[in-house]
């Protein structure tokens, strides 16, 4: 695949941080009128429901491309669409149901509006644990302000620094998601079911994840491919992730590979996917995870099991082997490191708390009003 | 909430009058198509801003229906205004243009009606820039309109939402560029009626009537060596380029094989693979591909598949090459197995026996693989012994007929049978590479790569770009009736105006 992605759409159709900066345009506009919608916000909506179709996809139990392929058509879209006038509520879940056919493991509507209204039954606790596999660790990394800063500055050097503090956030995955293409995204870790979720469903949950019926998400799919002009094939690095790893000298089963796994992930939920073509998501998070594992050598045993001892000692030795890749250099993948450690530091971050999830709902509701039929 | 069969008639005729109307979907969807195809084309020009969008076919001159596939219906048109003021037009003409900036573009459009239309998958390629004011489209009104095929998707309630054949069809055929790949023009989408439109260049011809009218019209006269040559040599590119995009195209057969006229814009005499309802990307499945259901013609079905080999190669769209190759040579299909119409992919017995007849039964020599299919290793309907006693009794059958002597077939050579069902010379350089692109084993069965690379192309006559135009002094161009064109019914309104362009197709 490889081969033809440089003939691809997709190839033609990665864009700047300027351009995706653009998106969601009329409800950027509209932030004059509502205070509370401002670009952060609408960028942390948009993180959102990429996390949301994670989930979403982990109950319809689709591959993890399936996942990944619905949150680039979610980027896409709002690119030149807006929440106020696309309720991302339908958008999500209409990307995850025409991913799935384009990925050729249709799942019918009625069942992704089922789980849909499952997800939004889920406790807030759970909500924030969609993050779990990406950041759940992330505790000491937004202190580390200064190191963020020389990683900013744009030398590798100041990356692989920074990454001292995403070495926690990369421990997480180790549980996390399995590696290789085949994987379900129900493999990925199951949010702790709490008792009488309903209940205590807090009123932010309830407006983010208010669920379409399946008359509503079949029009969308409409609007989704006419939006999308049906430029539907996305490429992503899962099928030639082993082989990278390889050349990398990380066992592809290993907790090393999981690590590189889960940042690769995390990549889809900040607007990285859209930026960098798919090889350099997939060296870029090998390259993340072995410079977190090198940055935490002397602080090691942190978490201590010895299966995370011994996956950051895989990846501290794949460290110099970057050097040697063909065709590459570790230039290339500063930017996407860069990224991902800002948003580990800061969108990734703040969606844990029910302060921003109270924000971003607020700013939901200010753009999309509440349907006056009750349902 | 437009599904179900009313939007598909309100889109034929009622959409016109719609556009005319600047109002939404005409309620007589008929009765709308009287309004004429005059009226169609001024109204629908000045349309462009109304609310809501307009129909899809409202955006083109639609002179009849030509097809009626498995989720689709086909149509003649021709855009409505050649410059700049339709938005149809917008979409054939643009420049080159990173992609970021077409989007960009089709935003400003979203809130008007030309939100319905998308762009141009590949804007600038030798195609498009030759095609307008080109020398041959004779016609005055149409000087710079295109023939268009717009294939209008059923909307009906048994999809769950668009059919997923319909959206792998798109989204490849988005990725795929090549002279030999029917190029997908332009996607319409809309969203109130839900209906689908994918345009396509017009292509006069295809090969199941071409091969019909040698047959059926032409006293069987056979189709000329450098037509034949051409065409295949053309296909086997078009095939080439897809296995190097890694796409199957899983359903070739002859009247998914196009072919433009000797007037077309870009080329005459061209070969255009189409329908990709069924293709697949092989290097990344999900699942071990199968067809879900979807009924295939078995005559152009590799032996592997019929049985029951779960993983699909490339391999089997050379061998569907190579029944129409032989199709082309001989004007009737290869194999012609009975089908066994049940669900659940039942084993095509009858179809695999025809293929045995002429190249022999299979063994785990020529196929070390052969053990491992299913209904092989299962000796469904005893198909092991069935294979021999087929292939046996069809020579005896030819020996009795002393079209055969006794020492034939010989090791090593060809199946002398082959060449007699196809037409073809016993050991001549076609009935090599027929059988070379009819090997059992997929493995071992040549690639469109290597069959392009056969000496059969190297020697006279050599294949050309206009397959249907025959070489300087070797006499005249065959000439094919066009394809029929329905206009009487749907509500579909008589216009003169197509026929004479296909008069001067026939020229
Ligand atoms: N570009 C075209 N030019 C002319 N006729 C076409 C074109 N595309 C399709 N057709 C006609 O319409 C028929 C059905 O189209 P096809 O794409 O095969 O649909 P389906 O997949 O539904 O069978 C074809 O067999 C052919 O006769």
């Amino acid at each position: 695949m490889a081969s033809s992605f440089w003939t691809s759409s997709h190839s033609r159709l990665l864009f700047t941080a300027a351009e995706i900066h653009a998106s969601n345009r009329h409800d950027a506009n509209s932030a004059t009128l509502n205070p509370v919608v401002s670009q952060p916000t609408l960028r942390r909506l948009r993180a959102f429901y990429a996390s949301y179709l994670f989930e979403l996809g982990r109950l319809c139990k689709v591959r993890a491309r399936v996942v990944f392929t619905s949150i680039v058509y979610l980027r896409r879209f709002y690119l030149h669409r807006s929440f106020s006038t696309d309720d991302p509520r339908t958008i999500a879940p209409a990307c995850l149901y025409l991913a799935s056919k384009v990925e050729e493991c249709p799942v019918q509507a009625k069942l992704v509006a089922y789980f849909a209204k499952k997800i939004s039954q889920q406790t807030p606790s759970e909500v924030a644990n969609w993050g779990r596999a990406w950041n759940g660790a992330l505790g000491d990394a937004t202190t580390n302000a200064g190191e963020r800063t020389t990683a900013a500055a744009g030398d590798i050097d100041g990356v692989v620094t920074a990454a001292a503090a995403a070495a926690a956030a990369a421990s997480s995955h180790a549980n996390g998601t399995a590696a290789d293409d085949d994987a379900q995204a129900s493999k990925l870790p199951a949010p702790p079911t709490a008792a009488g979720a309903a209940a205590s469903q807090d009123a932010a949950c309830q407006v983010l994840l208010q669920p379409p019926g399946v008359n509503e998400l079949l029009r969308a799919e409409m609007v989704v491919l006419k939006q999308l002009e049906a430029y539907l094939i996305v490429h992503h690095p899962l099928r030639a992730l082993p082989s990278y790893l390889q050349a990398l000298g990380i066992p592809p089963e290993g907790e090393g590979a999981l690590r590189v796994y889960g940042v690769l992930s995390d990549s889809y939920r900040c607007d990285v996917c859209l930026m960098e073509p798919p090889h350099v998501l997939a060296l870029g998070a090998a390259f993340l995870a072995c410079a977190s594992a090198c940055s935490t050598s002397s602080s090691t045993a942190m978490r201590g099991s010895p299966s995370d001892a011994a996956a950051s000692e895989v990846l501290r030795e794949a460290m110099p082997r970057f050097e040697q890749l063909e065709g590459i250099s570790v230039d290339d993948f500063a930017p996407f490191a860069r990224h991902m450690l800002d948003y580990y530091e800061g969108d990734a971050a703040a969606l844990r708390t029910s302060v921003c999830r109270d924000a971003l709902a607020n700013a939901l509701g200010a753009l999309v009003p509440p349907p006056t039929t009750a349902l | 909430m437009a599904g179900g069969a009313s939007a598909a008639s309100a889109a034929v005729g009622g959409g016109r009058a719609a556009a005319g109307a600047g109002a939404a979907a005409a309620a007589g969807a008929g009765a709308g198509a009287a309004a004429g195809a005059a009226a169609g084309v001024s109204a629908a020009a000045a349309s462009p801003g109304a609310l809501p969008s307009p129909h899809p076919l409202s955006l083109y001159h639609v002179f009849g229906r030509i097809g009626e596939g498995t989720y689709g219906v086909v149509y003649v048109a021709t855009t409505l205004s050649s410059a700049s003021g339709g938005s149809a037009s917008s979409a054939a003409g643009h420049p080159p243009q990173k992609r970021a900036e077409l989007l960009a573009g089709a935003r400003g459009a979203d809130n008007g009606a030309g939100g319905s239309l998308c762009a141009l998958p590949h804007v600038a390629d030798e195609d498009g820039a030759a095609e307008v004011g080109h020398p041959r489209t004779g016609a005055s009104s149409a000087g710079t309109q295109r023939k268009l095929a717009l294939k209008l998707l059923k909307p009906t309630k048994e999809f769950d939402g668009v059919s997923p054949t319909a959206v792998r069809e798109m989204a490849l055929l988005r990725e795929l560029n090549h002279p030999h790949v029917l190029r997908l023009e332009a996607v319409h989408v809309h969203v109130e009626e839900h209906v689908l439109c994918m345009v396509f260049n017009y292509a006069e011809y295809d090969l199941y009537e071409l091969i019909r009218h040698h047959r059926e019209r032409l006293a069987k006269s056979p189709i000329s060596l450098h037509t034949v040559k051409s065409l295949l040599w053309q296909v086997l590119q078009g095939v080439e380029y897809l296995h190097s995009q890694w796409v199957i195209h899983r359903d070739l057969k002859p009247s998914n094989i196009l072919v433009t006229s000797e007037i077309a814009l870009g080329g005459g005499g061209m070969v255009k693979i189409a329908d990709f309802g069924l293709a697949r990307i092989f290097q990344a499945p999900l699942r071990p591909l199968h067809d879900n259901g979807v009924v295939v013609t078995i005559w152009y079905r590799a032996p592997e598949l019929l049985l029951g080999a779960r993983h699909y190669t490339p391999a089997l769209d050379v061998w569907a090459v190579g029944c129409i190759f032989a199709e082309l040579t001989a004007l009737r299909p290869l194999f012609q197995g009975h089908e066994v119409r049940r669900s659940g992919a039942p084993f095509q017995k009858d179809q695999l026996m025809r293929i045995c007849e002429l190249l022999g039964a299979p063994t785990e020599e020529i196929w070390p693989t052969l053990g491992h299919l299913p209904h092989w290793a299962a000796n469904d309907e005893n198909v092991v012994a069935a294979a021999s006693e087929a292939s046996n009794s069809a020579l005896a059958e030819a020996r009795k007929r002393r079209r055969l002597n006794a020492s034939t077939p010989t090791p090593g050579e060809p199946p002398p049978l082959l060449a007699d069902a196809a037409a073809m010379g016993r050991g001549s350089s076609a009935h090599y590479l027929l059988s070379k692109m009819l090997t059992f084993d997929p493995s071992a069965r040549l690639t469109a790569q290597g069959a392009l690379n056969d000496t059969y192309f190297s020697l006279e006559p050599i294949p050309g770009r206009n397959a249907l135009r025959p070489p300087e002094g070797t006499g005249a161009a065959v000439s094919y009736p066009p394809r029929r064109v329905h206009t009487e019914d749907r509500g579909m309104p008589q216009s003169s105006e197509p026929a004479q362009q296909q008069q001067r197709g026939n020229k």
